[in-house]
């Protein structure tokens, strides 16, 4: 090879091959650009943190927030979706009934790739909703909920747009749990080192 | 009709009033959704879309009067969605035809720009018996508590009628993204930087700049 193919090489402008590689670099900064700006966008980040969080804290079946007296516990069921970047991947979606507590997916969260979409099943009191969250714009999704109880059609109405309402403010409980720790120091002192020492167990 | 029975998909805002509410709230409301009622595509017209609020349990109801959509404390009402499209198999069909048919008569190809005309020409035509397709996306609105879901999937619709709800009932809609949640609850920048345990310190560096 000659020493300015060789210095070519070096900097990382061409192949063994001695053919230019620009357009593969090109397409991988075009990727991690993106993955950046998924990221960024509604500062996605905090609800992949929320959604990354509320994965740890379930996994132990206690209960994770308390809503008007009663306690509410969550847990991550179906199909997950991680984004983020970890070397050259940016998304891994696991198939399965309770996937998200798979090894697989604990070890790519330990390599930088969150939550971006989960399903979560929430217990409150009696009441079990299931509902597809995602970490942009915590919209609701295929929920599920409990059945209905009244019988006459207005009632139904009523009582479904209760529900529906109930629903938003169990998450926003969640939430609410997740912000009060994502804000304080507890967050890097105790909580991330803790979440971290879960993924590798 | 999502609210009635279904696919439970929404997306969540509150209201924020811009002005002091109305005194005749019913008035207010009736006079906000028929200034943006539904109006039927015009078959001989231009547009290929329409778009404007129905009555929630009759989508060809447009009169909209109190009675229609206050149902207890909510305000219930659909944005009805009709498109009309000509199939471009249909479409470049009977351009090609009108081509072959030139051809013969004249002895040569048509000219781009008279080809373009003839498009345009049979498009008009063919509008007039293109089938009309029409959706309809339930918004409920808890008049209480201003908690408003707009029952919708598509991002493009979401965006649409949160415009038209904004200029119709002269409301701000604050979504529920982490990112308008922290922005509601005022917290400082500093602290909801991106965790570099979890995301890496390149990554998270990367997004604090931009950010």
């Amino acid at each position: 090879m000659a020493s300015s193919e060789e210095a070519a090489f070096l900097r990382g402008d061409v192949g063994v091959d001695g053919e230019a590689i620009e357009e593969a670099r090109d397409e991988a900064q075009i990727s991690r650009a993106k993955a950046i700006e998924g990221l960024t966008k509604n500062r996605a980040y905090l609800g992949r943190e929320f959604l990354t969080w509320l994965l740890w804290r379930s996994a132990s079946g206690d209960p994770i927030a308390n809503v008007d007296g009663e306690s509410v516990t969550t847990l991550l069921v179906g199909d997950v979706v991680l984004r983020g970047l970890a070397g050259e991947a940016t998304e891994l979606a696991v198939k399965g009934h309770t996937s998200a507590y798979a090894e697989i997916v604990r070890i790519a969260i330990d390599r930088g790739l969150l939550v971006h979409r989960a399903r979560l099943r929430i217990q409150h009191g009696e009441q079990v909703f299931e509902v597809t969250v995602d970490a942009e714009q915590l919209d609701f999704r295929s929920a599920n909920l409990p059945a209905l109880l009244r019988e006459e059609e207005d009632d139904r109405i009523t009582e479904r747009l209760w529900l529906t309402e109930r629903l938003g403010s169990l998450v926003d409980g969640l939430w609410e749990a997740f912000a009060k720790v994502r804000t304080t120091r507890r967050w890097q002192k105790t909580e991330v080192p803790a979440l971290k020492a879960w993924l590798l167990e | 009709m999502p609210i009635l029975s279904g696919a439970v998909t929404y997306s969540r805002f509150t209201a924020v009033h811009n002005k002091k509410k109305a005194k005749d709230l019913r008035r207010s409301l009736a006079n906000a959704l028929r200034g943006a009622a539904f109006e039927p595509l015009d078959r001989s017209g231009e547009d290929d879309r329409s778009v404007g609020w129905v009555e929630l349990e009759d989508s060809d109801a447009t009169e909209l009067a109190p009675g229609s959509f206050l149902f207890e404390s909510y305000l219930l009402v659909s944005w009805r969605v009709d498109t009309i499209r000509v199939p471009a198999s249909m479409l470049k069909s009977e351009l090609e035809a009108w081509c072959k048919a030139y051809e013969d008569k004249i002895g040569h190809p048509p000219k781009r720009a008279d080809k373009s005309a003839e498009k345009e020409l049979i498009l008009k035509r063919l509008r007039k018996r293109a089938f009309v397709a029409t959706q309809t996306y339930d918004l409920s609105w808890n008049l209480d508590t201003d908690a408003v879901q707009i029952w919708a999937s598509s991002k493009k619709i979401v965006e649409e009628m949160q415009i038209a709800i904004e200029e119709a009932f002269d409301v701000s809609l604050t979504p529920t993204s982490p990112g308008a949640r922290a922005d509601a609850a005022e917290i400082d920048g500093d602290t909801i930087r991106p965790t570099a345990a979890l995301f890496g310190d390149d990554v998270a560096n990367e997004v604090k700049s931009d950010g």
